[in-house]
């Protein structure tokens, strides 16, 4: 079965090369090497909100629906995996395909 | 030819989980987004700024008191870092952030000016007394202030003119005495105690911690510095009446004001009481003309300072620093990515140096060397001794209880210490704690943490006493009268039989709910469920509960969880047919989901730190939800019958009484054959546990990151039920448990002799 892709009742596909969606994570993960040693400090901690953010392609008919829910707050299923309340926070520079199949837009969302 | 594992050595990673923790007068305040402590002897005040998402809570106010704890290492207890007091915020659109800014106490000092139609007259007092007149007027009590001084009177003639004087701050009085005190400042530890203390740079014989580069030192730069070479000084009296007229003659040395100061000056001091002119002016011309040395360096190490230790820095590449210095400022920050970092300025003077210094040519044409300079004599360092503990404690705001004492219902205060010493040469090594007064139980205790329970603060008193590295001891006493203003109330929740119950901080409240079955669960907070039903009320059971069914008729509800200080519309509900509900609007309407298995629920926990996060456990295994209960992964398979989250570890107990890491199976270890562990939690602060067996023996860890369990004094009446055990979040060692038919008791010694107390009967 392919995997699932749907943000507020909108299909959308991911790039090829997204095809494993990988949040951000909410905990953010800092590396420091201390001078002249082979010793690093890993803190882990924060509490981030977790981003997602990728190319996406969009059925042109959708693409002026999912322009006008920009902003808004609604189930995201990513690859199957839901997220609820997802905030659409940017959709920028959409191109259309050759063939103008689809429209490939930058797409992120805060989970 | 080198190969390559030769090049390629594995490389040393230490992983942390930096923690930090905010208190608004007692109330924990959640998601700190990050924060920065600074105290240091070259600034008037300690200074806290942190960062919150936008929405303070409504106990958040001007002067509220803010204590934070920070600490980098997961095997660290934790200390308040800043007692102190919020004294601004700043608010950002956007991202939607508020900075909040703390001062430590004396900012009460800075706020408070001498109101009265004359100056206060302070001739007569000595540096100490006048201080301390100066603070007591602002409003400390003299337990708070542990004032030390050249102990000389300041002034005597009125000429003098030593006064208080009107629209003078009380900060700034104190800091004109400082300034002729050779060398005494008065300033706020970490636990917000005021001292006063001589303030030297001249280097310690032993130090607390070695920082070296290479190992522990992220970036440092090191320079010094001549103080103002100069070889003459002013010293100028408090604003003398001149007699000078017209008719004199201004470049007449006799008639010059600043001539008829010092006279006066000298005359006063023509007794040893008295603070002279020459001491002064001979402390300040002993200072000008040092060499300071001056290393800025930062760590990723959490060691505690108040500043005034000692601490040597060696680093190859800061020209072969390797010397003792002193801690002049000291900040702790984690940032907002969870990433701690601690910075020192470090001073010292008269080091030995490694590069000496040579008369420069100024005359001569051909540049030659010019002549090398002898090195500048090295003082001798100061010997370890008890003048080298700053010893000293802070005190959680006081929780007042109604427990019942042979059945009698009697005030006691629960009173919390941690300790913040420190040793300027060396490291804290032991620590005894006893409490007097006020029939003070228990009356002892060793450790990091001491709770105690006292009818009456204003007899009651703590030491401690506390010993370092070095064999030095120290002691100090802080009687308990000054905290009355503190004392909180606790809301308790409880059940018995079919009786909901709710404690407001002064009267117990019932309810029977209207199915009349036996209370399943009870939440931390003024939740319920009975039978089918989650009974809740928004007035600690003043009127009638509130009932509402979150999974309908026939299905009864098994567990039941909510985060009051994080969002207390948010409540989670488990069923006895695997199913979960979630509410968002404080258990009023429910939307139910399928739990990962049919087995019935045993305990759901919201996390508090992950949006949207729930854990489970039931007969099948500890299960997390990354979606609100709509999709569940496994963590671990197993019979599980309690889960604790903890801030080091998290906890399952097994159907078979074993306890264990949650995530990997490890076992706690019991000393001998112990009967089934029931109920268990966890330290507020340390790496440490507590259990209850079902024939009431009691556990807690032997020592903080060990899986030993150590027996402590079984309870004093009933049994333990399971998940029968809860803890405080402010007080260390404070929990409280059910106890079957004996009734709900608490620990405030975490199950140590001396500490239990009966809060309710069955």
């Amino acid at each position: 079965m392919p995997a699932f892709y749907e943000w507020a009742g909108l299909a959308f596909g991911p790039k090829i090369s997204d095809a494993i969606p990988i949040p951000s994570g909410e905990l953010s993960v800092t590396e420091r090497h201390i001078p002249y040693s082979d010793a690093s400090v890993i803190d882990i901690g924060g509490r981030l909100p977790r981003h997602y953010a990728t190319t996406i392609r969009i059925n042109p008919n959708d693409y002026v629906a999912f322009d006008a829910a920009l902003g808004q707050t609604a189930d995201l299923y990513l690859a199957n995996q839901l997220y609820p309340a997802a905030t659409l926070v940017k959709l920028s520079a959409p191109q259309s395909t050759i063939h103008g199949e689809w429209i490939l837009c930058e797409a992120e969302w805060v989970l | 030819m080198t190969t390559l594992p030769e090049l390629i050595t594995p490389p040393t990673v230490s992983v942390r989980h930096p923690r930090l923790a905010v208190f608004v007068d007692g109330n924990p305040l959640f998601n700190v987004l990050d924060c920065t402590v600074t105290r240091g002897l070259d600034q008037e005040l300690s200074t806290c700024q942190f960062s919150v998402p936008s929405g303070l809570p409504a106990f958040v106010r001007k002067f509220s008191q803010i204590t934070v704890f920070m600490a980098a290492h997961d095997a660290a207890g934790t200390e308040e870092s800043f007692v102190g007091y919020l004294v601004d915020w700043q608010a950002g659109l956007w991202p939607g952030t508020m900075t909040l800014l703390c001062e430590d106490p004396l900012t009460l000092a800075k706020g408070w000016y001498n109101d009265g139609e004359d100056g206060i007259d302070q001739h007569g007092r000595t540096d100490v007394q006048a201080v301390r007149q100066v603070l007591e007027r602002v409003g400390f009590a003299s337990d708070q202030l542990d004032l030390d001084g050249v102990g000389k009177k300041l002034g005597k003639i009125d000429e003098a003119n030593l006064y208080w004087e009107q629209q003078q701050s009380a900060l700034s009085r104190i800091q004109d005495i400082d300034s002729v005190s050779l060398g005494y400042k008065t300033y706020a530890l970490s636990s917000g105690r005021i001292v006063r203390r001589l303030i030297t740079t001249i280097p310690t014989e032993q130090y607390v911690w070695e920082f070296t580069e290479g190992i522990d030192v992220l970036d440092g730069s090191m320079s010094s510095e001549k103080i103002d070479p100069a070889n003459l000084i002013t010293v100028q009296g408090d604003g003398v009446k001149s007699q000078q007229t017209t008719s004199d003659d201004p470049r007449q040395w006799r008639k010059s004001p600043y001539f008829k100061k010092l006279k006066l000056l000298k005359v006063q001091a023509t007794n040893d009481d008295y603070l002279s002119a020459e001491e002064v002016a001979a402390w300040l011309l002993g200072r000008l003309g040092k060499w300071i040395l001056k290393v800025d360096f930062s760590t990723h190490l959490d060691i505690p300072f108040q500043t005034g230790e000692s601490v040597r820095v060696v680093s190859d590449h800061m020209d072969g620093l390797n010397n003792t210095l002193w801690v002049q400022s000291y900040s702790r920050t984690i940032d907002a990515s969870g990433v701690f970092t601690a910075s020192f300025t470090a001073v010292s003077e008269l080091n030995a140096f490694n590069r000496g210094s040579q008369t420069p040519l100024v005359t001569t044409a051909i540049p030659l060397p010019g002549t090398p300079l002898p090195l500048p004599p090295i003082t001798p360092p100061i010997p370890p001794s008890s003048a080298d503990i700053i010893v000293d404690f802070a005190i959680a705001p006081v929780l007042g209880e109604i427990v019942l004492i042979a059945d009698v219902p009697t005030v006691r205060l629960d009173i919390g210490c941690s300790d913040t010493s420190t040793s300027r040469q060396g490291t804290i090594t032991t620590r005894a704690w006893t409490a007097t007064g006020g029939s003070a139980a228990p009356a002892s205790g060793a450790g990091k943490y001491f709770t105690f329970a006292v009818a009456d603060l204003a007899s009651a008193s703590v030491t401690l006493t506390v010993t370092d590295s070095n064999g030095s001891t120290k002691a100090l006493t802080r009687p308990l009268a000054g905290l009355a203003s503190s004392v909180r109330y606790r809301k308790l929740y409880a059940a018995s039989g079919n009786e909901a119950r709710a404690f407001d901080g002064a009267t117990w409240r019932t309810y029977t709910p209207s199915t009349a079955a036996t209370i399943a669960a009870v939440a931390n907070g003024p939740l319920w469920a009975a039978g089918t039903l989650v009974v809740r009320s928004t007035d600690d059971l003043q009127t009638a509960g509130l009932e509402s069914e979150p999974f309908g008729v026939g299905e009864d509800v098994t567990a039941l969880w909510t985060e009051l200080d994080v969002a207390a519309s948010k409540v989670a509900a488990g069923s006895a047919l695997g199913r979960v509900a979630l509410s968002t609007d404080g258990a009023a309407t429910w939307t139910a989901y399928p739990g990962p298995t049919s087995d019935p629920v045993l305990r759901i926990i919201i996390s508090r730190f992950v949006s949207g996060q729930l854990h489970l456990i039931n007969a099948s295994g500890y299960w997390v939800s990354d979606s609100f209960g709509r999709s569940w992964r496994l963590i671990r398979a197993g019979s599980f019958v309690d889960l604790r989250l903890g801030q080091f570890k998290n906890i399952v107990l097994t159907a078979a009484g074993a306890m264990e890491r949650a995530e990997d199976g490890t076992p706690f270890t019991f000393p001998g054959t112990p009967a089934p562990i029931v109920a268990a939690t966890v330290h507020i602060r340390d790496d440490r546990y507590y259990a209850m067996a079902s024939d009431g023996a009691t556990y807690g860890s032997a020592a903080a990151g060990s899986y030993a369990m150590e027996l402590r004094e079984p309870i004093p009446e009933g049994l333990p039920v399971i998940r029968g055990l809860e803890r405080d979040g402010v007080l260390v060692d404070l929990l409280y448990f059910c106890a079957g038919s004996g009734g709900l008791f608490k620990t405030v010694s975490g199950f140590k002799a001396d500490g239990y107390f009966k809060l309710a009967a069955a």
